[in-house]
């Protein structure tokens, strides 16, 4: 009963800590449904920094009221620490805490949740944060590979050694519903007739995932990763599609941040994901500025400030993982300052060949050694085809992604299509910075983080509803009516007498 | 919108809502391709993670229960990591990920230990630079290979005296 009571309490603080930190300007609805996932990248913000002290206070539980109190001081700021009335906010807050104590209650008595040897390690950071207050306790190597976040957050729990039973399902309900609110509010102009049919299918092909389902009763980080991804794609869009909303910044930079806490190649995909929205020049350059210098910093605080130290502590020196992370930091302040340099030379090629740059690399790696390309490709696709516990889900949402891509346009599509298609070159090239082909089998590096994108991808597919025909279907279309008429009028193409 | 894109709401809508039933589909034959991977394990919320990490995780119960236990360790006590030879190579990382938890600079203890009192007993040494920790496999009295890890708190070994007992009574 003890350790219920202070479960539900350090999902209720992290909660309210997301609320807090989330602006209003999106609605109750979409305020409340990411309040979990937020709260705990603010959490595990807040943690970093008191790692980097050394004072000995980075507790779990000092971490979250310190979290608490710093979300509370951002919302006075913007005048929203009371909330304000807002249509259906009673009946969100409702509907979220009925689901909190469903779920709460069920993970308590029913054998729900898995965990593979990964998940210990992550709980061994978490018991020892809770007893040590610092990363004393831990070699440098333990905290680099497993990361801040999942130990932080799991170090709430009360019992020796334990984790939040209801933690993963509570972020798997809200990746769920920030999928169906973000379709709805990208495909708004279908209106409240098709509008939430289609959100409705992008929310279900997504819960109905095998691998989603398991993810959210796995002790590990994945499902985390998976909507902080979503959750920046969604900032990154609205700034694009012209919203300005005070305080979004802020929240850009703490779930950046969350990314790189939460696993080793975090920074590499928080900064794929802000590229489209950085390189912009429509966005106001104070808000990205400030986006690239609050990552930049976290990014060197965790890898230079915090990671560093304990390596030349256990006697080695620094790993290129480390400080070349921890340089790219140091990279993104600079292009901070010279946002307004970087401006002129931003085109509608900048995306494309900053995507082809990644495949470059990754060809001339694999020209050294091309044994883990084609490992990792042929393990790769053996899990995605049949070892992997994806059933055919991943094939067929591929398929379905290329041709809706294909098809239809989507206004702003760069904004999640950049990580999307980046998502290959940069997992291979992992490969290569670990100096290791990914293998056969679900448990798999590559196979997990899969999921990463897998929101992001329904999500593609589902704007594509209040898209438009690409310029070539139109072509297409238009020769065949022309075709069409020509017949009529007794006149045939070429191409048309080849095809009789 | 065009005429034409009207349809693509309905077509795309179509395409979701049948993507999830085949999810649903293929729900009962990935559990079972699931149940032979042995790595994951459906808990209950009240199990004793120390014991359940004995039970199903050989390599990591060691790196788990370690990292808690060696915290409180005295100096000198003893510590059982895997009974098996064969293991010993592969658990190596783990051990030192344990042994990091007491602290380390015992080089030249280590190589000044093993050469004079525990050489004759060493299965198999190794050091885990990352983690710039040491751990040794001995063979006991009763011929029982075991791996100690041999560092802590201001170069103590953590080798308990029994087991150093047990192996010098075996080689005797």
């Amino acid at each position: 009963m003890i350790t219920l009571a202070i479960e539900t309490a350090a999902l209720v603080l992290l909660a309210v800590t997301g609320w807090l930190v989330t602006p209003s300007a999106h609605g109750a609805r979409w305020r409340v449904a990411v309040s979990l996932p937020v709260g705990v990248a603010v959490h595990a913000c807040v943690m970093l920094v008191l790692l980097a002290t050394r004072l000995s206070i980075a507790r779990p539980w000092v971490g979250l009221l310190v979290a608490l109190a710093g979300a509370a001081v951002l919302a006075h700021r913007r005048g929203e620490l009371v909330a304000p009335r807002s249509p259906g906010q009673g009946l969100a807050l409702a509907t979220t805490a009925a689901i909190g104590v469903v779920t709460l209650l069920a993970t308590a008595a029913l054998p729900l949740v898995n965990v593979t040897a990964d998940s210990f390690r992550y709980l061994t950071v978490a018991r020892l944060l809770a007893l040590d207050g610092d990363a004393s306790g831990m070699s440098a190597f333990l905290l680099q590979s497993r990361s801040l976040v999942t130990g932080a957050v799991h170090g709430l729990a009360a019992a020796d050694p334990s984790y939040l039973r209801a933690l993963g399902p509570l972020v798997a309900v809200s990746t769920a519903v920030s999928l169906w609110l973000l379709t709805r509010e990208m495909t708004a102009r279908l209106g409240p007739g098709l509008g939430p049919w289609v959100a409705g299918g992008a929310a279900a092909l997504l819960v109905t995932n095998h691998r989603f389902v398991f993810n959210a009763f796995y002790v590990n980080g994945h499902l985390l990763f998976a909507a902080w991804v979503l959750l920046l794609v969604a900032i990154a869009w609205r700034r694009v599609a012209g919203a300005v909303v005070l305080g979004d910044a802020v929240l850009a930079v703490l779930l950046a941040t969350g990314l790189t806490l939460l696993r080793p190649e975090g920074v590499l995909v928080a900064t794929v994901v802000l590229l489209p929205v950085v390189l912009t020049p429509s966005v106001a350059p104070s808000w990205r500025q400030w986006v690239l210098v609050g990552v930049g910093a976290g990014t060197v605080l965790w890898h230079v400030g915090v990671l560093a130290p304990l390596t030349l502590r256990d006697g080695y020196s620094p790993p290129f993982a480390i400080l070349g992370l921890g340089l790219l930091g140091l990279v993104l302040v600079v292009v901070a300052g010279g946002l307004g340099i970087a401006d002129r030379f931003v085109g509608a090629w900048t995306l494309p060949m900053a995507h082809v740059g990644l495949w470059a690399l990754v060809l001339v790696l694999a020209v050294r050694d091309p044994a883990i390309l084609i490992d990792s490709a042929g393990a790769t696709l053996r899990n995605v085809l049949v070892d992997g516990a994806w059933g055919a889900s991943l094939l067929v949402l591929a398929g379905v992604l290329v041709v809706a891509v294909l098809l239809r346009r989507v206004e702003h599509e760069q904004v999640w299509l950049f990580p999307l298609l980046t998502f290959v070159p940069l997992s291979v090239l992992l490969a290569f910075l670990r100096e290791g082909a990914y293998r056969v089998g679900p448990g798999d590096s590559l196979n997990r983080m899969l999921l990463h994108v897998l929101p992001l991808a329904v999500l593609a597919v589902a704007v594509t509803a209040d898209g438009e025909a690409r310029p070539w279907t139109r072509r297409l279309a238009s020769r065949w009516s022309a075709g069409d008429g020509d017949e009529d009028g007794g006149a045939v193409l070429p191409s048309a007498q080849g095809l009789g | 919108m065009s005429d034409r894109n009207l349809h693509a709401p309905s077509v795309v809508t179509a395409v979701l809502l049948v993507g999830a039933l085949m999810n649903v589909a293929q729900h009962p034959v990935i559990e079972r391709e699931m149940s032979d991977w042995y790595e994951a394990v459906r808990i209950k919320p009240d199990h004793d993670l120390r014991a359940l990490s004995e039970a199903h995780f050989g390599s990591t119960q060691s790196r788990f229960n370690l990292y808690l236990q060696l915290r409180d360790l005295a100096p000198g006590a003893t510590v059982e990591l895997a009974p098996s030879s064969d293991l010993v190579g592969e658990h190596l990382l783990g051990l030192s990920e344990a042994a990091a938890v007491v602290r380390r600079d015992t080089e030249a203890a280590v190589d000044a230990a093993v050469a004079a009192t525990l050489a004759p007993f060493v299965v198999a040494a190794g050091e885990d630079r990352d983690a710039g920790a040491y751990a040794i496999a001995l063979r006991d009295g009763d011929g029982t290979d075991r791996i100690v890890v041999v560092t802590g708190p201001e170069r103590t070994w953590l080798v308990g005296a029994d087991l150093l007992a047990d192996a010098r009574g075996g080689a005797a």
